[in-house]
């Protein structure tokens, strides 16, 4: 894997989604890193870790905001897309005002998934 | 005492005093004109008895001849009143004949007046005396009226009308009355008639004796009237214990109606007035001493059912009279209380409401009762599609979801390598074997909700098959009814406990039910009717089997029903069926369809008989 390409880690618990999406994201172009939990993706990451987090906004075990709050406290910290179910907008409100760049529908049609502005500038 | 005197006397006081007693009585009751009238004929009699005995004791021709002028007037009384007696008593006679016979006879009464010493002579020359019962009595003799014949015809004239009005009474069926009051008058009247003529014109020498005549025809309407105040008497006495039998009924009833806490009011429309008895006053919450008015009593129904209750009342007056109606009474004390009423409208001749009258009871203890069983089964029908099918269906569409999503993506990653000039096809055939993967997972999402079923503990206990389908068939039946279909319930007597978890049970039976009812109301046939019937299976299980009278089930869907997602319902998830079977084989029992030959489906399962030791 190319050190110097931008590197998406994406956080879901479902494992079907995280292979099709490491396939969607590199067919466009982008260096892929999954993690089952956002627990896992705390672990592993370390001072030189770039990049954007890509997170499933409903999660079990840790939430949103613990993952928000966690990411905040390094000296670097990540920007976060989170993914929501469809109309999920009370809870992307409030995962925006914590700190969020943006947020995807999970079914998003590819295209948009590439076209996102931010997505890009992130990245 | 001479014989005579003591007959003549005798006969005359006889009279007096059945004269005497029916006076008394028509004094008491002055509608019984027939007694009024039997008083004048007795009186008269008796007074024309005297007249005789003084005739026969005459010492000069003179006195003779006055006293018999003034024994016309009792005469005319006498036969004036017999004849409205009998009009009266008899109820028939012609009218012309009465009139013509009291017209004669009036007329004679004034000859007797006007000529001669009176009606019979022009003048009494001498006395002649005849031997009677062994003495000497007066007899007259001397020049006779010849007017006297008016008198005569009156005789006849009342004779005929008499006649005439029995014989009338007689073929009316009055029979008794016929005979012994007209039968009676025309005999004695016939025998009068022939004696004193003959005596007057000289042709029989003895005494005037009309009067014993007339006393035969007073006893016999004494006999009469007699016996008729008897049965007054005796239908007073039957009639005080009537009304004792009546008080008694009365008392029986309001014990009932208070027993039954039944309020009973009565409106009357023509004067605008409503009694009510203190039961329903308490009921409604009015004082026993405020008076009722209709819009008073409105004021208390719950407002939302008011205008079902004047419509009922209305209906009612324009219908057969009946109306039966529940509705919520909201008192003064804020206390809310259902009412449940019956009553009758009455109307005149004119079928105009004049009265209505009507029972109410407080019937707020089954109307909750109600209410919960409502609420409960609207909470054990959401409980089971929510619980049971709705949480299956919708892991099942999340469990579905995930893969196909998945799918969704993969295959838009390969249409994006795919647009490169030379795409990666390892990359490719990677992504495709993925796809099949996720397939694969989306496959067997079925058979792990059955596995998942299969594995949740189920809480068998012997379970009472009436009980169970008595519970479901109470939880569909309003809406059963709601949809005009007949819920039929035909259980064998006897049959031994299953063992069963009795919520999922329910659910299986509840899921039938529904689609039998349903496929009822798709085929919108005549006879609309779902029933459930339970039956020894073998020595070991039970079979109950829900049926309807649908249109059946094609033969070529008979097994697929089972299969999760068929559906024909538009609405349907075709998850019913599927997790019916489901359970009814977690309990080692058969779920299955068939078509019944006279048409409609038959869904049958069979449920093992609870253990011996296990039974309650």
């Amino acid at each position: 894997m190319n050190e110097a390409a931008p590197i998406v880690h994406v956080v879901d618990d479902d494992a079907s989604f995280l292979a099709a999406i490491s396939w969607l994201l590199r067919a466009t172009g982008f260096s892929v890193k999954t993690y089952s939990s956002a627990q896992e993706f705390l672990d592993q990451r370390d001072a030189e870790t770039r990049g954007c987090v890509l997170a499933d906004l409903q999660m079990p075990k840790m939430n949103r905001l613990d993952l928000q709050s966690a990411l905040a406290q390094t000296p670097y910290p990540l920007p976060i897309l989170f993914l929501t179910g469809h109309g999920d907008i009370p809870s992307s409100v409030r995962a925006m005002r914590g700190g969020a760049e943006d947020f995807l529908e999970k079914t998003a049609r590819v295209i948009e998934f590439g076209s996102q502005r931010n997505w890009q500038s992130m990245v | 005492m001479s014989p005579i005197t003591i007959i003549w006397s005798m006969n005359a006081s006889a009279c007096l005093t059945l004269a005497a007693i029916n006076f008394l009585f028509w004094c008491r009751n002055r509608k019984a004109w027939a007694n009024l009238l039997f008083f004048v004929t007795a009186t008269s009699t008796a007074a024309f008895a005297f007249c005789e005995l003084w005739m026969m004791r005459a010492d000069t021709p003179g006195e003779f001849a006055t006293v018999l002028k003034w024994g016309h007037v009792a005469v005319w009384l006498l036969l004036v009143s017999l004849i409205w007696f009998v009009r009266f008593y008899l109820k028939t006679g012609r009218l012309w004949l009465a009139w013509t016979a009291c017209g004669l006879r009036t007329l004679a009464l004034l000859l007797n007046f006007l000529t001669g010493q009176n009606l019979n002579y022009r003048e009494i020359l001498h006395l002649g005396h005849v031997k009677l019962l062994g003495e000497s009595v007066a007899i007259a003799e001397g020049v006779r009226n010849p007017w006297m014949l008016v008198g005569q015809l009156s005789l006849v004239a009342w004779l005929i009308f008499t006649a005439d009005a029995s014989i009338t009474a007689w073929r009316r069926g009055d029979r008794h009355r016929a005979l012994t009051v007209g039968g009676s008058i025309v005999f004695f009247a016939l025998i009068s008639s022939l004696q004193a003529p003959l005596v007057l014109w000289g042709i029989l020498r003895m005494p005037i004796s009309a009067s014993l005549f007339f006393t035969g025809m007073v006893a016999a309407m004494g006999y009469e009237l007699g016996s008729e105040m008897l049965r007054a008497f005796q239908l007073d006495g039957k009639l005080q214990a009537s009304e004792a039998g009546l008080h008694e009924i009365e008392e029986r009833m309001r014990l009932a109606v208070e027993g039954a806490e039944f309020g009973i009011w009565i409106r009357d429309l023509v004067r605008n007035e409503i009694w009510a008895t203190d039961k329903w006053r308490e009921l409604f919450g009015f004082p026993r001493t405020e008076r009722l008015e209709l819009d008073k009593i409105l004021d208390r129904v719950h407002s939302e059912d008011r205008v079902v209750f004047r419509s009922v009342l209305e209906k009612a007056a324009e219908g057969d009279g009946n109306y039966e109606a529940e509705y919520r009474l909201l008192l003064p004390s804020g206390e809310m209380r259902w009412i449940g009423s019956n009553g009758r409208v009455e109307f005149d001749g004119a079928g105009k409401p004049i009265l209505v009258r009507g029972i109410s009871h407080d019937i707020t203890e089954r109307k909750e009762a109600e209410q919960e069983t409502q609420n409960l089964r609207r909470d054990i029908t959401h409980v089971g599609r929510v619980s049971i099918m709705g949480q299956l269906a919708s892991a099942l569409a999340h469990e579905i979801n995930q893969p196909l999503g998945a799918i969704l993506r993969n295959a838009e990653a390969a249409e994006l390598y795919l647009e490169n000039a030379s795409p990666d096809l390892e990359e490719i055939r990677a992504i495709l074997a993925d796809i099949r993967k996720e397939d694969q997972r989306a496959g067997s999402v079925i058979d792990r909700m059955r596995a998942l079923l299969k594995r949740q503990n189920l809480d068998k206990r012997p379970v009472d098959v009436g009980d169970l389908v008595g519970e479901v068939v109470a939880l569909v039946r309003s809406e059963a009814a709601a949809r005009h279909v007949k819920l039929e319930v035909a259980l064998e007597d006897h049959l031994p406990a299953v063992c069963c978890d009795a919520v999922h049970l329910q659910q299986v039976l509840l899921n039938l039910i529904v689609n039998g009812i349903d496929a009822i109301g798709d085929a919108n046939v005549g006879d609309q009717r779902v029933r459930v019937t339970a039956s020894l299976h073998g020595a070991q299980a039970v079979e109950i089997t829900v049926s309807d009278s649908g249109h059946g089930i094609p033969a070529d869907k008979l097994t697929q029903i089972f299969d999760p997602f068929f559906t024909t319902k538009p609405k349907g998830m075709g998850m019913g069926l599927p997790i019916s079977r489901t359970i009814i084989e977690a309990h080692h029992g058969r779920l299955w369809a068939e078509n019944r030959p006279e048409g409609g489906a038959w869904f049958r399962f069979t449920l093992p008989i609870a253990d011996e030791g296990t039974t309650k």
